[in-house]
């Protein structure tokens, strides 16, 4: 049986005239809100059992979802026109290392990273290199790509040089000749 | 989208439903590049105490309905949306909806949905894939 037009709703398309599988490929139909009390205890055991699941994940499973958590607001930040000085590459390392509930030295120990080097990275006092990247991508077998971390970099770069009036002033005694425009 | 975008798109009638019923809601869009007017529609309600999102309704515009549609993977592109909103939320991707019983089987099939008693659900793996497959970035 297919769902029927509602002229109450005032919808412009006559769904009978589509097939099922047409209608799920064009849409999700509101949601219709349990009426007994059967039906209402019913959705409510449904909820239940899903934080009981969602609670009762093991450490490892809280890890992964935690990190897979960063990839996607990761992700999301890169994707995005905003920027936010805080959410800069040393915020987002100094997550993936608190979200293993690990040591920065761990971690550095993992890739093969100086300590203190590490900590630079993680204190924005030093540009990470490509082969850093590259390591932390393979470090996390590949859930958060290098490609995000390095756009996450350029992202900062790219403010820096948009609002850097230090280095324009700087710079300005080196131009010798500027061009004119009327 | 704000309350003054899914009231004009309400009234366009370019798409099925009354959406200024969702203005409560998490609503999105989706666009084309060079295209002004959304293609699909979708409601999103986030669910804190139960670590989930439900699709409450989700619609494509009356031109990419059936087989003359102009544009391909609207629906799929956003419930891959959804999912990924699910993940950064921390909920593991976990997505639901309430499907009309007829179609059940299109969801499951199409989207790899898995079926329980009241609702479809995906999470995990699964939100994982239909990211990679309609919505990489």
């Amino acid at each position: 049986m297919k769902p029927k037009t509602s002229k109450k709703l005032n919808n412009p398309t006559d769904f009978s005239k589509f097939s099922n599988e047409e209608l799920a490929e064009a849409f999700i139909f509101p949601r219709i809100e349990p009426k007994t009390a059967k039906e209402k205890q019913e959705e409510e055991a449904f909820w239940q059992e899903r934080r009981t699941s969602f609670e009762n994940r093991t450490p490892k499973q809280k890890m992964y979802t935690k990190l897979l958590q960063l990839k996607f607001q990761l992700e999301e930040y890169i994707g995005s026109n905003q920027y936010e000085e805080v959410l800069n590459f040393g915020y987002f390392l100094n997550e993936y290392v608190n979200r293993q509930e690990k040591q920065d030295k761990e971690l550095a120990a993992e890739i093969d990273v100086k300590p203190d080097v590490f900590s630079q990275y993680l204190n924005n006092h030093r540009k990470p290199t490509k082969k850093f990247v590259i390591r932390l991508e393979l470090h996390s077998n590949g859930m958060i790509p290098a490609i995000s971390w390095f756009k996450l970099l350029q992202k900062d770069k790219e403010h820096d040089i948009i609002t850097d009036k230090a280095i324009r002033k700087e710079e300005s005694k080196h131009v010798k000749r500027r061009l004119e425009f009327a | 989208m704000d309350t003054k975008g899914i009231a004009r798109i309400n009234k366009s009638k370019r798409f099925d439903f009354n959406w200024n019923k969702e203005k409560q809601y998490e609503v999105y869009k989706l666009t084309a590049i060079g295209v002004d007017e959304p293609l699909g529609l979708m409601s999103l309600k986030e669910r804190p105490t139960d670590y989930a999102i439900e699709i409450r309704l989700l619609g494509v515009s009356f031109e990419n309905i059936g087989r003359a549609k102009q544009y391909q993977r609207i629906t799929g592109c956003l419930i891959a949306l959804a999912c990924e909103k699910a993940f950064a939320i921390g909920y593991d991707g976990y997505v639901c909806l309430k499907p009309k019983t007829e179609l059940k089987d299109h969801y499951i099939t199409k989207y790899g949905f898995q079926s329980t008693k009241l609702f479809l659900i995906t999470d995990g793996k699964n939100s994982l894939k239909l990211i990679d497959k309609y919505y990489e970035t």
